[in-house]
């Protein structure tokens, strides 16, 4: 491992869209030694099960599957003369008198590097089970959507022949056609909100393509099944998301698939001091993809979970650009900030912090679907729209002029808020 | 407006159009409204024709594990389980170069199924 890990210039941990375009953005500014680790056995993140297609629309211009679009952003980091480590780990980092540490794991042993800059990509994990309170027995035969996902794509395996599936996000919808076309039978995809979560393409070609049945406002309250599950019992709930009693229906199955939420997957973060963004839940970032460690910046869905790896790979774009910024020696005087924070209506916002001295583009999700819609930047109406959903990333463009009514909430916080009607279904 | 409409979700990019296609009282489109683009237009036209998708899905690689495959070009929505089928009685051999075709011209579809990935021994 040596020799090969001195000298350093910028770390990445996570080879996925995030990672790799972040690379070879510190590489086009000018870093000689950039070195990518992951943990699986080839680079690609979570592209490579993602065989659907709907990615590069932006980036490449071009309508890729996942796996086209990991080979685009590979074949270019090799050119440029990027280190990719597979089936290897971070195991921390830390913030020393001697400048960042990080301890990294692979078959030969255990390194410590100290590079002059890092970058965080490790992307999301899975809400699983055990968070959802469902009551009943505990057998085999359920997943989270997205290791189902990696059983069929990559493994080659049919997790199983009549499946229900548990959330309307995309990674639900996604599976809930890759099984059907699997030969699966898919009962039904259940949802507890009144609305789907995903996108309404998701919609149409995942679940009306082939009449896969839509429950919503409804939930998963029981499991049957001894040794492998048999059945489960659907609820219908009402607006406080509460099951209603003698609504409940059976339906019987082998497979149950949950597709419940994504949580950035930030746990190195602790011992390094890195802060976390209470509303995203991810790492806590500013207009630059700075974390609140000198250093250490973040890109992806570690940040906030993002709808398209297009929109990761651009972030990861900035990212790459600024750890390449501050371990050429040109980083960033601290400057003052505004504190981007959630008003009305809003989940969250992210960057979570903004200078006001140059052009930026602020990313938000609702917390319910609204119309008529006014994005509000305290009280001044900054842009409208006909409607937006939970499941869409709001993208805000401040440029120019409007970066003087930014810089009114210099050290204080500048809540963004939507108004609107609230949808009825 | 005399005659019928249909509304259909554009699936060509994430912002998903709901767009209304008007009839008269012979079938004949009329009007397409609600598009963002003119190729969601232009789906929507052929949508209530003949749906047509792409299919991305993985065949058996000889010695293990599966590669990620698609059709190059979109194939009428009625022939994708036989494409799948098809793809499923077969087994590809390493090494697999990205973008080999795997098939040529799937079930008459004028489509060829191609690796979306490649594979070493």
């Amino acid at each position: 491992m040596a020799s090969q890990l001195n000298g350093i210039d910028v770390i990445v941990i996570g080879a996925g869209p995030g990672g790799l375009a972040a690379a070879i953005k510190a590489k086009e500014y000018g870093c000689e030694k950039v070195l990518i680790i992951d943990r699986d056995s080839t680079a690609g993140g979570i592209l490579k099960q993602c065989i659907h297609t709907g990615f590069g629309l932006h980036y490449f211009e071009e309508d890729l599957t996942g796996p086209e679009y990991a080979y685009r952003l590979m074949a270019k980091a090799h050119a440029e003369g990027i280190q990719i480590m597979p089936r290897t780990i971070a195991l921390n980092i830390l913030c020393g008198m001697d400048g960042l540490e990080v301890t990294i794991c692979n078959i030969k042993g255990a390194k410590i590097i100290h590079p002059r800059a890092i970058i965080l990509a490790m992307g999301c994990r899975e809400r699983t089970k055990e968070s959802l309170l469902i009551g009943g027995t505990r057998p085999s035969g359920i997943f989270t959507a997205g290791v189902a996902q990696r059983y069929v794509n990559i493994d080659g395996y049919l997790p199983g022949e009549n499946v229900v599936i548990l959330g309307s996000g995309d990674v639900g919808l996604i599976m809930a056609r890759r099984m059907f076309l699997e030969g699966a039978r898919v009962k039904g995809v259940v949802e507890v909100m009144p609305y789907l979560t995903g996108l309404p393409r998701n919609q149409a070609q995942c679940l009306l393509d082939f009449n896969i049945p839509l429950y919503l406002s409804s939930t998963v309250t029981r499991i049957f099944g001894r040794e492998r599950i048999t059945a489960v019992e659907i609820c219908s709930v009402d607006r406080d998301r509460k099951a209603i009693r003698g609504t409940e229906q059976i339906m019987e199955c082998d497979t149950l698939l949950l597709a419940t939420g994504l949580i950035p997957e930030i746990e190195i973060c602790k011992e390094a001091g890195i802060e976390r963004d209470p509303y995203t839940g991810g790492i806590l970032i500013n207009e630059n993809m700075a974390t609140s460690v000198p250093g250490i910046f973040a890109c992806g869905n570690v940040v906030h979970v993002h709808n398209l790896a297009d929109q990761v790979s651009l972030g990861g774009e900035i990212a790459g650009k600024s750890a390449a910024m501050y371990a050429l020696g040109r980083g960033f005087v601290k400057k003052q900030e505004v504190h981007v924070v959630p008003g009305k209506n809003v989940k969250y916002v992210v960057p979570g912090s903004i200078s006001g001295e140059k052009n930026c583009v602020l990313s938000l999700r609702v917390t319910e679907p609204i119309e008529k819609v006014e994005v509000c930047i305290g009280d001044i109406l900054k842009k409208r729209k006909r409607a937006v959903v939970p499941g869409e990333v709001v993208e805000i463009s401040l440029a120019g002029k409007e970066l003087e009514l930014v810089k009114k909430y210099l050290n204080k916080e500048m809540p963004i808020s939507i108004h609107g009607i609230r949808k009825r279904e | 407006m005399a005659g019928e409409f249909q509304e259909i979700i554009c699936i060509l990019c994430p912002v998903g159009c709901w767009i209304r296609v008007h009839f008269d009282l012979e079938g004949q489109i009329l009007n397409i409204q609600d598009a963002q683009c003119k190729d969601g237009k232009e789906f929507a036209r052929n949508e209530l024709i003949l749906p047509q998708r792409m299919l991305t899905t993985t065949v058996s690689i000889e010695g293990g594990g599966v590669l990620p495959v698609k059709t190059n070009r979109p194939v009428s929505r009625d022939k994708l389980l036989s494409c799948m089928n098809i793809l499923a009685s077969l087994s590809v051999k390493p090494p697999i170069s990205f973008h080999e075709v795997i098939v040529t011209n799937i079930m008459g579809t004028g489509s060829d199924i191609i690796a979306t990935d490649s594979s070493c021994f």
